[in-house]
């Protein structure tokens, strides 16, 4: 295993997005990953001029599609050039899921939880378990990719939905653990207010509805109340 | 005095928003996180603090899906957080008022900064344009360092204006209701409660739901 592509790839998956539009997706980003992954000046020229085309996955898995992609390359460029789209949709599906479904969201109502006990260290919480979750997730893809190819993203696609759900069923707990001083936990009658406002909330997202109008609707209600009290 | 401190906070809050998708992605630009390390830069943790904990769930539920462009919670956070500081430090007497504000700014920065993004990534397109037919890697790093500058750059405006329309207001403040802390918590909180809700509570985990609030509520009940 080279440990210097293993560093430079690291860096690059940090950057994947830098330059993300609407047309190439993350395709700089994931170019100069592939160019961080090659062995030698003529293998990244190969690779570059292969892969010269839209890219986009989910970039915290994009590590085990890169690498494991630069590992096919290394035996059939021609097979790999025919297996980049499928790996990349594969891990995006999966990858959207289980960090902005479920793990981005838990790790910040853990934080909320922690904030609300009156705990300093809760953002520093989510940055551990999120931040440090994600960079291990970048590592740790790099490394497989590199290893076992094709094999090791099709088990990691396999893997994912069902750590997510696990993540999920915490997530539903963490919420009723929420509930109590969230919604109760407030002043007297406040409760009150609450509760319809989490019932509301609830359905206005489930309609796919962004919830800033919902928000600035409530502290215009809040103030009008304020003032008539 | 306040034209350093809204530029200072401007500068901060643009590095901070790279984190939103251009660098990282550890969730420094969450709100918990971002609102925290403002009220460390400038003096005041815990309200930094309150402000992250009351704006961290509000957007939970607005994914970036594939390439879907979701409202912008991370600038949300970090003007709503660059207020309350500002108003700390030169209306100390309104803070409760300065965080009702903010929170109102920080709704409409989610809106104004989800359209800036996405006007953002459209800028990225002459990069990919020029990418694709660049020969040396140099080339596409310089692209890349370009991409991130323009990112810098719209989180640095969205925060400046943002900024600026608060000092702006900064006079009507004491117009504002005074809102206890937890009156103010119980809003965006209410409504966070509900957007996460929609991701992790289905009809099967009702349950689930259930035990942890007895169990939340058997601890609160003993602990009063």
């Amino acid at each position: 295993m080279d440990l210097g592509a293993l560093a430079r790839g690291t860096v690059a998956l940090l950057f994947l997005q830098s330059s993300w539009s609407f047309e190439g997706k993350q395709a700089i980003g994931f170019w100069l990953l592939l160019a961080a992954l090659a062995r030698n000046r003529q293998e990244r020229a190969s690779l570059l001029s292969r892969f010269r085309r839209p890219s986009n996955t989910n970039h915290y898995l994009a590590g085990f599609s890169a690498s494991a992609l630069v590992r096919e390359f290394r035996a059939d460029p021609a097979a790999a050039e025919r297996i980049e789209p499928a790996l990349e949709s594969m891990l995006a599906a999966q990858g959207d899921n289980l960090f902005w479904r479920a793990l981005r969201p838990f790790w910040g109502a853990a934080a909320v939880f922690a904030g609300l006990l009156g705990l300093r260290w809760a953002p520093w919480l989510f940055l551990a378990g999120f931040g440090v979750c994600t960079l291990a997730t970048r590592i740790a893809g790099l490394f497989i990719g590199l290893r076992s190819g094709k094999s090791a993203v099709r088990r990691v696609a396999d893997h994912v939905p069902r750590v997510g759900h696990g993540v999920e069923l915490a997530g539903a707990l963490l919420i009723g653990l929420l509930i109590v001083p969230g919604l109760f936990g407030h002043e007297r009658l406040v409760w009150a207010w609450s509760l319809p406002a989490f019932g509301l909330a609830f359905v206005w997202r489930a309609g796919h509805r962004s919830p800033s109008p919902l928000f600035l609707l409530y502290l215009m209600l809040a103030w009008l109340v304020k003032a008539v009290a | 005095m306040i034209v350093f401190q809204l530029l200072a906070m401007s500068l901060v809050g643009g590095i901070l928003l790279l984190d939103r998708w251009a660098v990282g992605e550890f969730g420094l630009s969450q709100p918990v996180v971002s609102c925290s390390l403002l009220g460390l830069l400038f003096g005041d943790f815990s309200t930094g603090l309150f402000v992250g904990v009351c704006l961290q769930l509000v957007w939970a539920g607005s994914l970036p899906l594939g390439s879907e462009v979701p409202p912008d919670a991370q600038s949300a956070g970090v003007v709503a957080g660059s207020c309350v500081m500002l108003a700390r430090r030169f209306a100390p007497d309104f803070v409760a008022q300065a965080i009702f504000l903010a929170f109102a700014l920080a709704a409409v920065a989610s809106i104004i900064g989800g359209h800036a993004d996405v006007g953002n990534r459209k800028l990225n397109r002459f990069l990919y344009v020029r990418g694709l037919t660049a020969r040396r890697t140099g080339l596409l790093v310089g692209y890349q360092a370009l991409g991130l500058l323009f990112t810098l750059i719209r989180g640095f405006v969205v925060t400046a204006i943002f900024g600026t329309v608060f000092v702006i207001l900064m006079p009507i403040l004491r117009f504002l209701p005074a809102l206890t802390r937890t009156q103010l918590l119980a809003i965006p909180l209410s409504i966070g409660l509900g957007s996460a809700a929609v991701l992790f509570v289905t009809r099967r985990r009702i349950p689930l739901v259930a035990l942890g609030s007895a169990v939340m509520g058997a601890i609160w009940i003993w602990a009063r």
